[in-house]
């Protein structure tokens, strides 16, 4: 079943970049989709399309069969709460402690979890955060900002996992890491939609990659697991 | 979600906070300030509108003639009311400053016969006074009287003038408050945009966030109204204490005005929020 569908969908910023040129796109429910291409190519531009950060400038996008431009803020807020975004700047609440940052998106997820404490300890524990949960977000690296940003996203258990650039300022453990809870997201019947250029990544064959190239949507590779 | 989202607005922008405090106690106190002065000026008004009459002393060849004057007097547009004070009156309220050989020169009788009749005349406004001298000069050529006339009324003039002065303050200043505080909002706004735009982008909602920033400055602004009320009040009731002019303003009556104009103030800044927020 199709999930997002962009059908010629341009993004313009004034006074005239062209970020995304006439991007036509189908992403299925349960299908691993990298976006490649070099930085400026448009990868995290249409990234905040698809979470509704920005609008297009032309074309439509629809999301289950439903154009964006029909959704009011309820219906976003809750397409919103089935996702999870890790954003390429962290986008963290820096007045909050590492663990407060989590529980937050837990809570806004509205996501009942038995035993909430243990399961954030849980995540900060596989990326060697745990010493570090009471600490402010603005004390960490960010390397270590970047590792709260993706349990940020894990954490609520989404139906759709959105990552830019997830792997950035990480060191080869923690990408690792990060690549085997995206499998496992992805196992258990979530989407994932990642944009990279990390070449480990790429390597990793994960799902299918469309390259993008200056706003241009230029090749689809199905790679097979 | 709530203790954080307090927390964030809070750690974030304690500085425009801080500041909004200081500029509502500030803004406080001068709003007071105008509004106290408005009350003394309209205790002080309230005296001296009690002396603004003019006085007749009349002089009656019969008896009558008194009933006659006094009803035409009350059946002028301009008069509120009048006051009759006959020649017995006021030799009973003078006699002690008359001096004894006088009395026995005289006697009460004769002394009496010669004291005129005493006719206290209230405007209906102060602003009546100079017409209605005029009024009772015109009525002067048939009788024997003479019009006796002060400058209080003046002075309740000026005092109305003033309580305008006070009126037009505190309109501006609650206009410089509204425009003050939509700029703060803004700024505040701004300085909060980007970590509320990860809220949004959480799956939180714009409504909670506007709950939050209303709560976060009433509290503020609440507090400095407080504070700004309690001084105020404090100082203006000492003033009223000390001042030679019989006023008695009691710091409470003082406190709960103050109180009064700063909830008006609160709920402007709400609805400010609310729309601006």
């Amino acid at each position: 079943m199709e999930l997002f569908v962009l059908k010629k969908v341009s993004k313009i910023y004034p006074p005239y970049f062209k970020a995304l040129v006439n991007i036509n796109l189908t992403i299925e429910e349960n299908e691993f989709l990298i976006l490649t291409g070099a930085t400026g190519a448009g990868k995290t531009t249409l990234l905040k399309l698809l979470y509704k950060d920005e609008a297009p400038t032309s074309g439509e996008l629809f999301f289950r069969g439903v154009p964006y431009s029909r959704l009011n803020e309820k219906n976003l807020q809750q397409i919103r709460r089935k996702m999870g975004i890790v954003f390429q700047d962290h986008k963290l609440f820096m007045e909050l402690t590492v663990y407060e940052n989590i529980r937050l998106s837990l809570i806004l997820a509205k996501k009942r979890v038995k035993n909430e404490k243990f399961l954030i300890y849980e995540f900060l524990e596989r990326f060697s955060l745990a010493q570090k949960a009471q600490k402010c977000v603005k004390e960490l690296s960010g390397g270590e900002q970047q590792k709260v940003g993706v349990i940020r996203a894990l954490i609520r258990d989404p139906e759709i996992l959105i990552a830019d650039e997830p792997t950035g300022n990480l060191d080869p453990k923690s990408i690792r890491e990060i690549i085997t809870l995206f499998r496992e997201f992805h196992d258990k019947g979530s989407t994932v939609i990642l944009a990279t250029h990390d070449p480990v990544i790429l390597k990793e064959k994960l799902g299918r990659v469309v390259m993008l190239d200056k706003g241009e949507l230029i090749s689809h590779v199905e790679v097979p697991r | 979600m709530w203790k954080y989202l307090v927390k964030l607005e809070v750690r974030t922008a304690w500085v425009y906070y801080l500041f909004m405090f200081f500029f509502v106690f500030l803004w406080g106190i001068f709003l007071f300030t105008g509004a106290f002065s408005f009350k003394f000026l309209e205790k002080v008004k309230d005296q001296y509108k009690k002396g603004v009459c003019v006085s007749v002393l009349f002089y009656p060849r019969r008896s009558s003639q008194v009933k006659e004057l006094t009803s035409k007097i009350k059946n002028l547009d301009l008069v509120k009311s009048l006051e009759l004070i006959t020649p017995q009156e006021i030799y009973e309220k003078t006699s002690r400053y008359i001096p004894r050989s006088l009395l026995k020169i005289f006697g009460k009788k004769r002394l009496v016969r010669s004291f005129p009749y005493l006719i206290n005349i209230y405007p209906k406004n102060s602003e009546d006074y100079t017409s209605l001298v005029k009024t009772l000069s015109l009525l002067q050529t048939n009788q024997s009287f003479q019009v006796i006339t002060n400058q209080s009324y003046k002075l309740v003039g000026f005092i109305k003038k003033l309580q305008w002065g006070a009126i037009g303050l505190i309109g501006a200043c609650i206009l410089f408050y509204v425009w003050f505080l939509s700029f703060l909002i803004y700024i505040l706004k701004l300085k909060l945009k980007s970590q509320y735009q990860v809220f949004i982008l959480l799956g939180g909602s714009k409504g909670v966030l506007k709950v939050i920033r209303t709560f976060v400055c009433s509290i503020t602004s609440a507090l400095g109204f407080v504070l700004g009320a309690i001084l105020t009040s404090w100082i203006f009731a000492k003033i009223a204490y000390f001042l030679p002019l019989g006023l008695s303003i009691a710091f409470a009556d003082l406190l709960k005005t103050s109180l009064l104009l700063g909830a008006f103030c609160e709920t402007l800044l709400i609805l400010l929020v609310g729309w601006k927020g």
